[in-house]
């Protein structure tokens, strides 16, 4: 998994917790990385499962809640550090048709070895979207953060509905977006 | 923070710095790698670049090369007509530079104005279909030079596709010069026609012109000869009379050698017996056999059918020119007429024992105007045209003609005619009297054929040599029984045995063979002829002749011949005559001043009674076959040829004499 996962998850969790819980989290979870990440790294997924368990110990969140809050940070992250890829679009639906068609495309040619989940679009109308998230890697929850980021960088009031596919494994789901009124 | 919390931190930001730096390093040396390789495959590309250019370099210095030093003018035009490319060699045949002409429509500068609507029509089509008629082809044209003058240019025209573009290039030739000289020759070719037409028409022309006063000529001759004359006015009279027979025959000559050259000669069909016609030949020529001293026998093949249907007087013609010829180089020997059958051909053969003939000069035997060598023309005389004359003959009769000769030995002469059909079988071995005969003869050439002949018949014989001068003879034995025949030219001797007359006819050899001679001295024809001459008695006959001369000539042989005659000079007078006396017979002149002849037999044929049915026989010297309907069209019954021949004419009219008899 890509190193600007790891750092932006450090990042979070110094702001919104502190660096004193990020240091008990990477000194209590066993690490291959020791916890040094470098965002043009590439780090296994299963470091960031054990920290997020962690943090959810110490704090006495859910996981699920943990990982969603993070997918709208990461979301609102990748607004500041890849501008590109919002300037062509203007609404939530647009983008997350783009993600297959220009995103990924982009993000193979910097880092051809990268392990990337797919969204595919199943229907669209102008006010309801349906999509199917696919990975190796069980991060569905991840992926509704960033849906919900997305609606929130174009300032639209959208309900999402998740039905997992992969009986709670988390890396098959089924999106169900709608537009609301206002 | 602690500060164990915070080295902890700190050694993982190391940490995390150092895995990017060796990052860092490790992505720097992929990129230096693929710039290395960016970089080689820049320099390859960059080479292959230069090559290609190279070569384009080459080829299109090649190409200009080509088009340089092109003989022909080669201009490449685009789709829509303009050109693109203008040679050296079509600089100098359309006289622009290539500056000048290059970009500009080829149609408007090139071609002329008459020519441009159909190229533009061309062009059209080649747009619309991808074809055009006149491309890949070689083709004749007509093109536009810069001083606007019409050039004739050959063209072949291809067009070419470059990425989708087409062109077309043009090689050009001026062929101004070419049909120029195929103008003028074709004029040449013209001119030497008519020229030869001309000539043609020209000699026939004045061979009639000069036949009508040669037969006044011959004709006074002989008339003067039937009167009382000196021996030396004999001589004079003589020396006239061959000149005059020499010319008239050159002139004959002549007149047959344009006939033929202008396709004109005209064939007959009839049928006749061709023993009987070499005999007749031969005779004919046996006062000049007999003063040369030589001998002309005669031999036949047994199975030779006693008729056939071809031109018996073109064959007389070729057979007397070709015996005149042997007799002419022949002065001692003999001369041996031979005829076979071969297949559907008849093949005649004069075989002399004269001079012979230079091998180099016998293909040319049956050219016009040639002899042997000009020598012969002042030793023997000739014109050079019989041997011509008589091969196209026989080349109309189906046939061919040769000669093969020995200088010193002799010549044979040979031709074959096809004839329309044979017919009469002669009887296949008949049985004659005589089983065996004894030839005793000084000529050899007599005695072969003689011998020949007899074996022919199935009669054996035996040669035996005699001297010259020694009376030749041919004794017959038949079981012990013997009788014999004197061989002779000269028809006066006497003698007590029976005396056959040379060249011996094969019919009175038979009748020799059987022990018995029918005819002897003059033959039936000459009897007949006589008969016919005398049937004329006490008719009376209008002659019309404007030539005072051939008036004469006609009136003397009509009265030698017992008839009256009265004559006149022109049509109108002879219309008045006819009207006036009720003739047996009207010669008319055609051509006669006041009135022609056609003119005035149609008048005659209006008169009432018999004055109108009087029998009207053209004297013509116009024989051809139109001048003849011409006659018999307005009514005439028959016609005889100048220059009048006394048995000719004393023939024709006897024909008609009879029939008004009977």
């Amino acid at each position: 998994m890509k190193g600007i996962v790891f750092t932006e998850f450090i990042e979070m969790v110094e702001d919104v917790f502190s660096p004193e819980i990020v240091d008990q989290i990477i000194n209590d979870t066993e690490l291959d990385s020791d916890g040094a990440y470098t965002s043009v790294g590439t780090y296994d997924h299963h470091e960031i499962l054990a920290m997020v368990t962690r943090l959810s110990e110490l704090t006495s969140m859910p996981v699920d809640d943990l990982v969603q809050a993070f997918g709208k940070h990461l979301l609102n992250r990748f607004t500041e550090l890849y501008p590109v890829f919002f300037k062509e679009v203007d609404d939530t639906f647009s983008f997350l048709d783009t993600i297959e068609s220009h995103v990924h495309i982009e993000v193979l040619k910097l880092y051809p070895d990268a392990e990337l989940p797919t969204f595919s679009i199943d229907h669209a109308d102008g006010k309801t979207l349906i999509m199917s998230y696919k990975s190796t890697r069980p991060f569905a929850m991840l992926a509704k953060g960033l849906i919900k980021g997305a609606a929130e960088h174009f300032s639209e009031k959208i309900s999402i509905e998740m039905v997992d596919l992969s009986n709670g494994e988390g890396n098959h789901a089924r999106f169900e977006l709608k537009k609301e009124a206002g | 923070m602690d500060p164990e919390a915070l080295e902890r931190r700190f050694h993982r930001e190391r940490k995390a710095r150092k895995a990017a730096e060796q990052l860092l390093e490790q992505k720097s040396l992929e990129l230096y790698n693929v710039n290395k390789q960016l970089s080689s495959n820049a320099a390859e590309l960059e080479q292959r670049v230069i090559e290609r250019t190279q070569q384009l370099y080459s080829s299109e210095h090649r190409k200009s090369a080509i088009l340089k030093s092109a003989l022909d003018a080669i201009v490449t035009v685009d789709i829509n007509g303009i050109i693109l490319e203008f040679n050296p060699a079509a600089s100098k045949l359309f006289g622009y530079d290539p500056n000048e002409i290059i970009g500009l429509p080829m149609a408007e500068y090139l071609m002329p104005k008459w020519a441009r609507a159909d190229h533009y029509r061309g062009m059209e089509h080649y747009r619309k279909t991808g074809h055009g008629e006149i491309l890949g082809k070689h083709i004749e044209l007509t093109a536009l030079n810069k001083q606007g003058e019409e050039i004739e240019i050959e063209a072949a025209i291809t067009p070419i596709e470059v990425a989708n573009e087409v062109y077309f290039t043009a090689f050009l030739r001026d062929i101004s010069q070419r049909k120029l000289s195929e103008k003028l020759i074709v004029e040449a070719k013209e001119e030497a026609e008519s020229a030869s037409k001309a000539k043609g028409e020209f000699l026939a022309v004045m061979s009639h012109e000069i036949r009508t006063p040669i037969n006044a000529i011959l004709g006074s001759i002989s008339i003067l000869k039937e009167l009382k004359h000196s021996e030396q006015q004999a001589r004079y009279l003589i020396m006239a009379s061959e000149a005059g027979n020499s010319l008239q025959s050159l002139i004959n000559d002549i007149l047959d050698f344009s006939k033929i050259e202008a396709g004109k000669m005209e064939l007959e069909s009839v049928e006749f017996d061709p023993v009987q016609l070499i005999e007749e030949t031969v005779e004919m020529l046996s006062p000049r056999i007999f003063e040369k001293g030589i001998e002309v026998a005669c031999c036949f093949d047994m199975n030779l059918p006693s008729t056939i249907k071809s031109d018996q007087a073109k064959i007389r013609q070729i057979l007397l020119n070709l015996l005149s010829n042997a007799l002419k180089f022949t002065n001692e020997g003999g001369i041996l007429l031979k005829i076979q059958v071969e297949g559907e051909n008849l093949k005649y053969s004069i075989i002399d024992s004269g001079i012979g003939i230079p091998a180099e000069k016998l293909d040319k035997m049956f050219n016009q105007f040639t002899q042997a060598d000009s020598s012969t023309q002042r030793k023997y005389g000739g014109t050079g045209l019989g041997l011509a004359i008589s091969s196209r003959i026989v080349g109309l009769l189906g046939g061919e003609m040769g000669v093969e000769s020995e200088e010193g030995v002799g010549s044979q002469f040979w031709f074959t005619i096809q004839p329309d059909f044979f017919s009469g079988q002669r009887p296949p071995g008949q049985k004659y009297k005589a089983d065996s005969a004894r030839i005793y003869e000084s000529n050899l050439t007599t005695q072969n054929a003689l011998a020949l002949q007899l074996q022919n018949m199935g009669i054996s014989v035996e040669k035996i040599s005699q001297e010259s001068g020694e009376l030749s003879r041919i004794v017959f034995s038949d079981a012990g029984d013997e009788w014999q025949y004197i061989l002779s030219y000269d028809k006066s001797i006497e003698s007590s045995d029976i005396t056959l007359n040379k060249p011996v006819h094969i019919h009175d050899l038979q009748q020799a063979a059987n022990g018995y001679l029918a005819v002897k001295g003059q033959s039936c024809l000459e009897r007949e002829d006589e008969q016919l001459f005398h049937a004329g008695d006490k008719r009376r006959l209008l002659l019309a002749e404007d030539s005072q001369a051939n008036q004469l000539v006609a009136t003397t042989f009509l009265k030698s011949a017992g008839y009256d005659v009265d004559a006149v000079s022109n049509g109108k007078e002879a219309l008045d005559a006819a009207r006036n006396f009720n003739y047996d017979l009207v010669l008319m002149d055609v051509s006669m001043p006041e009135m022609d002849g056609i003119e005035a037999t149609k008048l005659i044929r209006q008169l009432p009674g018999q004055n109108g049915r009087v029998f009207i026989v053209a004297l013509t010297a116009n024989v051809f076959k139109d001048d003849i309907e011409r006659c018999y069209d307005a009514g005439m019954d028959g016609f005889v040829p100048k220059p009048i021949d006394k048995n000719n004419l004393l023939k024709s009219i006897g024909k008609f004499l009879t029939k008004s008899e009977a």
